[in-house]
């Protein structure tokens, strides 16, 4: 493969989802790519639930800001939260630095408020620590 | 087109509205139709849907990070940047008043529990193929096919991609006889619409005729 910088374990990112996990209610947290793969996640999700999350949280990113635009005619708008509400509860994400979002998921009776205003404190903490650079064009690419 | 079917109901009434009723779709006598773009990642149903809409299309690409080298495989694709994630949307109406709605779907198998929510309402599919790696259209071909959406297959040519002739390339993708199969580039206006309106005859004749 390609030459490509170390990439933070998703248990090094534990610092980042631990404050969130401690919130009354809230159940799951992952970090995902912009391009829909997995940075990082909580205890309570094994692997491939957490892949999938990580895959459905980029899907939902960019739908909610293609959503936007088609309202708006704004090309790229700034998305501050996008939360889906069911019975089950409440998805939420936030996005976290460049090509990054912070999803979480938690019960129907919870303090939605008090969730999101510290998934946005934990955000500005993982802007400051990371980042999923974009990929370069690599060696594969070339014909 | 003798087997276009009856216009959509929000056609009917002729009648013009009365001041200040909100009429919410215009009466027009054209034909409806949603049609989903779809194939492997990185074969070009963003471009395709670029080229052909008449109106500024509707994307949600998202730069390709470094997490993504060993899941997406750029070989071949040395100018790619962005990737769907979730759908594309572009329209084009084409003569006989045939007005073509485009959805695009990603192409990653991570994305794929989106495939039946975009591609709900569709009358056909277009799938999309590199005769570099042809086998990665077949996944979607079984999709489209458990679907039991009627389709058609684009070849996308790629500069450097190994040409081949229709009845190689369908010997290859094991098509049926009745499934169209056209060659195009899809960054070619003329070439794209040709596969489109290879589909929309394909769906029309798999229709129940009117009365």
């Amino acid at each position: 493969m390609t030459t490509r910088r170390p990439q933070p374990q998703a248990q090094d990112l534990a610092w980042v989802l631990e404050p969130l996990l401690e919130l009354p209610g809230v159940q799951h947290a992952v970090i995902a790519t912009g391009d829909g793969l997995l940075e990082g996640s909580s205890p309570g999700l094994d692997r491939a639930a957490a892949e999938r999350v990580a895959a459905m949280t980029a899907t939902l990113h960019a739908s909610a800001r293609a959503f936007t635009t088609a309202f708006t005619d704004d090309e790229s708008p700034r998305l501050q939260q996008t939360v889906v509400e069911s019975e089950q509860g409440f998805a939420i994400v936030v996005p976290a630095g460049q090509n990054t979002s912070l999803a979480v998921f938690a019960a129907p009776d919870t303090q939605l408020g008090n969730i999101a205003y510290q998934m946005q404190v934990q955000v500005a903490a993982l802007a400051r620590a990371m980042s999923a650079p974009a990929r370069e064009p690599d060696a594969a690419g070339r014909p | 087109m003798d087997s276009v079917p009856s216009p959509e109901p929000a056609t009917a009434p002729a009648a013009e509205p009365r001041p200040g009723q909100v009429r919410y779709l215009p009466a027009t006598g054209q034909t409806l139709m949603k049609l989903i773009i779809t194939g492997p990642f990185g074969v070009g149903k963003t471009t395709l849907i670029r080229t052909l809409s008449e109106i500024p299309t509707l994307h949600t690409e998202e730069v390709m990070t470094r997490s993504s080298v060993g899941h997406d495989d750029l070989k071949g694709l040395p100018e790619k940047a962005t990737t769907t994630v979730a759908v594309d949307f572009g329209r084009l109406t084409v003569p006989g008043d045939l007005v073509l709605y485009l959805f695009g779907t990603p192409g990653q198998e991570r994305f794929f529990p989106l495939w039946q929510d975009i591609a709900r309402g569709a009358l056909g599919a277009l799938v999309m193929a590199d005769t570099r790696r042809l086998a990665d259209s077949f996944p979607v071909m079984d999709m489209v096919e458990e679907e039991g959406l009627p389709y058609a297959v684009a070849v996308n040519r790629f500069p450097g991609a190994p040409a081949h002739s229709d009845d190689t390339l369908r010997k290859h993708l094991d098509l049926a006889p009745q499934t169209p199969l056209v060659q195009c580039d899809a960054r070619n206006r003329r070439d794209s619409i040709g596969t489109l309106i290879a589909l929309a005859e394909h769906v029309l004749t798999r229709l129940p005729e009117d009365d």
